[in-house]
Order: C-alpha cells, then sequence, then structure tokens
C-alpha cells in the first residue's frame, strides 16, 4: 500500500515537471535557435486574471500559466490543440498552422466574433459579385432572413432577404434598394421560380439576373398588389402563374415617396387599385393608392396599427392610429373593416 | 434660403388658394383638392417643418373625409362632413396666410 502510494507520489511529481517545463521544450522545437530576426513585437496580455496578477515577464520560471477568457474557458494552447499548438507565451503564435487559435487568442473572444463577422461580410460579397459597387454597405439579414416575417420577405427560402440597409445615410428600410430588387426575397421566384410580369418560368439564372436587374421583382409591384398575390410559399406552383398575372399590377408601376407624392387615383378621383387583403388586412382600393403614392409598404401600415396610438377618428366610425417612427397616419372604418387611408404626416385632432 | 426660393415657394402658396378657391366654387372636387394640395406642400422648400406639419394636419382632415366617403360609396357628403371640410378649409387659408 505505502509502496503504490510512493509510486503514484513520484508519477505525479513527474507529471507536475513535465507540464512546467513543456513550454520551454515546445519553444525549443518551434523557434530556430540564435535566430537573428528580430523577435515579433509583444502584445500586451489579454485578459488573464493571473497575468493580470503577475506579469510574464516576471514569473518565476516553473510558472505555469492558466488562461481564463472572460466567457470561462480555460485554456493553455492555441486551437484546442495541447500537443501542435502549445500556448508557450501568449501569443500563441508559434504554431504556424494554428491561423484560427493564433487569431482567436491574441484578439480574444471580442477579436474571433469580430473576425466572424468578417468573414459574413466576406461570404457576402462574394456570393453577390455583381453587387461589388455596394461595398461598404452593410446588409441586415439577421433574424428575419430566416423566418421572414415581412411581406417583401414573403418566402423563407431566399438567402437575400434584405429587411434594412446600413449606408451613409444611417439605417433605412430596404425600399431603399427597391431599384435593384434587392429586397425581393422569394417572392419573385422561390420554388415557383416564376416571372410576375408574364406569369412564365424565369430560366436559368441569366434570365433570373436579368428579371431582377430590370425590375420585374422589384418591391413595387409587391406594394401594388400586396403579397397574397405573390406569395406561393404555400400555394401550388401551378396556379401561382394565373393569380400573378391577373391581379398583379406589374413591378414596373411607378410609386412616390414621401415629400415626393406619386398621383395613382384615375383622373375622375376613383381608385385606380382595387380592395385587396395583405398580410391579414384588407385595404381599400384608395388605400392602396396612397400607399403607392407615399411609397408606405404594408408592414409600415400593419407596423402602424399594432403599435402606433389610437385615437377615434373625425367621421364617425373610424379609427386613427399614428405611429410617431415613422410619422405615418392609418384610417380604418369600422363599417368595412378596411383601411381606407394612409399616408405621412398627424391628424389634426 | 435665395429671394428666388421664397418667390418660388410665394408661387405655391397662391396655388394652394387657388385650390382652396376653386374647390369652395365647384370648378374641382375634393378628390382634386387633396392631391394638388399635397402636391404643392411637397414642393415648398423654405417653410418651416411646423408650418409644413400644421398644414399636413389639416389636410388630413380632408383626406379622411374623403377615403371614407369613397370606402363608403358615399354620393354625397353629409352635413357633419361638410363642417370638417369648412373647418380644414379655413385653418387651411390661414397658414397659407401665414407661412413661416
Amino acid at each position: 500500500m505505502g509502496a503504490h502510494l510512493q509510486s503514484g507520489m513520484r508519477r505525479l511529481w513527474f507529471l507536475a515537471v513535465l507540464l512546467c517545463l513543456w513550454p520551454f521544450a515546445a519553444q525549443a522545437i518551434t523557434r530556430t535557435p540564435f535566430s537573428l530576426a528580430p523577435e515579433p513585437p509583444q502584445k500586451p496580455p489579454l485578459s488573464s486574471r493571473l497575468e493580470r496578477a503577475m506579469p510574464r515577464q516576471e514569473s518565476p520560471p516553473l510558472l505555469v500559466v492558466v488562461r481564463v477568457w472572460p466567457d470561462g474557458r480555460i485554456g493553455l494552447f492555441c486551437g484546442g490543440d495541447p500537443i501542435d499548438h502549445f500556448d508557450s507565451d501568449g501569443r500563441c503564435i508559434e504554431s504556424g498552422a494554428s491561423a484560427v487559435g493564433n487569431f482567436y487568442y491574441n484578439g480574444g473572444p471580442a477579436g474571433y466574433v469580430l473576425n466572424g463577422i468578417g468573414n459574413a461580410l466576406n461570404s457576402y460579397n462574394s456570393a453577390v459579385g455583381a453587387y461589388t459597387a455596394y461595398l461598404g454597405t452593410l446588409y441586415n439579414e439577421a433574424g428575419a432572413m430566416v423566418s421572414p416575417s415581412t411581406y417583401v420577405n414573403g418566402l423563407s427560402s431566399f438567402g437575400n432577404n434584405i429587411s434594412t440597409v446600413y449606408n451613409d445615410s444611417g439605417l433605412v428600410p430596404a425600399i431603399s434598394y427597391g431599384a435593384t430588387s434587392w429586397n425581393v426575397g422569394a417572392v419573385w421566384s422561390g420554388a415557383a421560380n416564376i416571372n410576375l410580369a408574364t406569369g412564365q418560368p424565369v430560366g436559368n439564372g441569366v434570365d433570373q439576373a436579368e428579371d431582377i436587374l430590370s425590375g420585374i421583382a422589384g418591391t413595387a409591384g409587391v406594394a401594388a398588389g400586396g403579397v397574397s398575390l405573390f406569395n406561393w410559399a404555400t400555394a401550388p406552383a401551378a396556379t401561382a402563374p394565373a393569380t400573378a398575372t391577373a391581379d398583379a399590377t406589374p413591378a414596373s408601376t411607378p410609386i412616390g415617396q414621401s415629400g415626393s407624392p406619386l398621383n395613382v387615383s384615375t383622373a375622375d378621383g376613383v381608385p385606380s387599385n382595387t380592395p385587396s387583403t395583405v398580410s391579414g388586412i384588407d385595404y381599400s382600393g384608395h388605400a392602396l393608392d396612397q400607399m403607392q403614392s407615399d411609397g408606405i409598404m404594408p408592414s409600415a401600415v400593419q407596423n402602424t396599427i399594432n403599435q402606433g396610438q389610437s385615437v377615434v377618428g373625425k367621421v364617425a366610425g373610424t379609427t386613427v392610429y399614428y405611429e410617431p417612427v415613422n410619422n405615418i397616419t392609418v384610417v380604418t372604418d369600422a363599417s368595412s373593416g378596411r383601411v381606407v387611408t394612409v399616408s405621412y404626416g398627424q391628424i389634426r385632432q | 434660403m435665395s429671394t428666388n426660393d421664397k418667390d418660388y415657394d410665394q408661387r405655391q402658396l397662391e396655388l394652394m388658394q387657388l385650390q382652396l378657391d376653386q374647390f369652395e366654387a365647384g370648378t374641382i372636387n375634393l378628390s382634386h383638392l387633396i392631391t394638388g394640395l399635397n402636391a404643392l406642400l411637397a414642393s415648398v422648400q423654405t417653410l418651416s417643418k411646423d408650418w409644413k406639419e400644421a398644414f399636413k394636419s389639416e389636410w388630413w382632415t380632408l383626406e379622411q373625409v374623403h377615403a371614407v366617403a369613397l370606402d363608403r360609396k358615399k354620393t354625397a357628403l353629409s352635413s357633419e362632413d361638410d363642417l370638417l371640410i369648412k373647418g380644414a378649409i379655413s385653418h387651411l387659408r390661414t397658414l397659407i396666410a401665414s407661412p413661416r
């Protein structure tokens, strides 16, 4: 029993010595002895609690440094590899093959996250090389891309459902990219792969690109016709063309914007749009005209109804919703249950 | 803000006034008035944000009456509608007379 205990203690002591000497053995293996090349600049130590308490340069020779990262991980080596990527001096540069570990440990978790964002943007820009002119613009594809809820992102299969765009003007709705039809999502094709204007199959990738760039799949068409006409996520593809071509206003239909309204009603004031239901909300033809005129999306109307302040309207039987962030007013009529008009600004009460 | 800009806005204000006159004279309908005022409001350049918001607020009254009438397929406006329209036009005239 005593002999076993003694043997065990010896093994533990040997293991401890091995652990303490390992950093120097690793350095000896991976560094060129007596190199004339200058040492790489030393970066300040990262968030090692022990390093803060006892800087490495002043450590006793046999000190084993245990790194404790902010996220709770403890590590002695790069890239999860204790054999080839041992982190002997905390900079993790000795192992040439441990690029990931090198980056990770030099930048810490924050650097790792930043690297991830950079990689994502790299991938994105590579995947959409035709749009390199927009490099420097950040596209918000998070969240809604997977399970889009807005009408523009009618389907979930499209990889470029952009809900907002951040550019020199700040964060703006993706409608600003309507001209390039970038935020069409699978509304344009998806499983159906159908040209909204012609109702015919779009064809190969070149044809698809032409249709996108020509605006056929632009947001204007969706704004005018509503997603119910275009959302084929749950509809058989065979029925989609007839539905779309029968009711949809062509995507080339112009729309106005805030401060630059476009008159879309007919000369005698009769609405040019017919009443429609978009995302479960009923709209009068005039309301759709107004939305087209001002460039207001159904999602913005829905948001106004859900999030805005509501008051009794001046006309009996109406309710007025106002949403101050987008400065949009929506009027609904209880008698028809429809949204009867939409525009910017706030009504005087 | 140049003299030209102010002259330009003054012309838009005069056109607004003209639209109101024509509506009250019965030469243009409510739809025409609403569209015209909105377009003219969008074109002014030197007037303050407060003034434009106040104008739009009055415009909204006209728009609400018109939109509901369309949806309800009214062939004539009710007396309540008339009161709302007259009140809004009165406020619009006041705003047009005192641009800032």
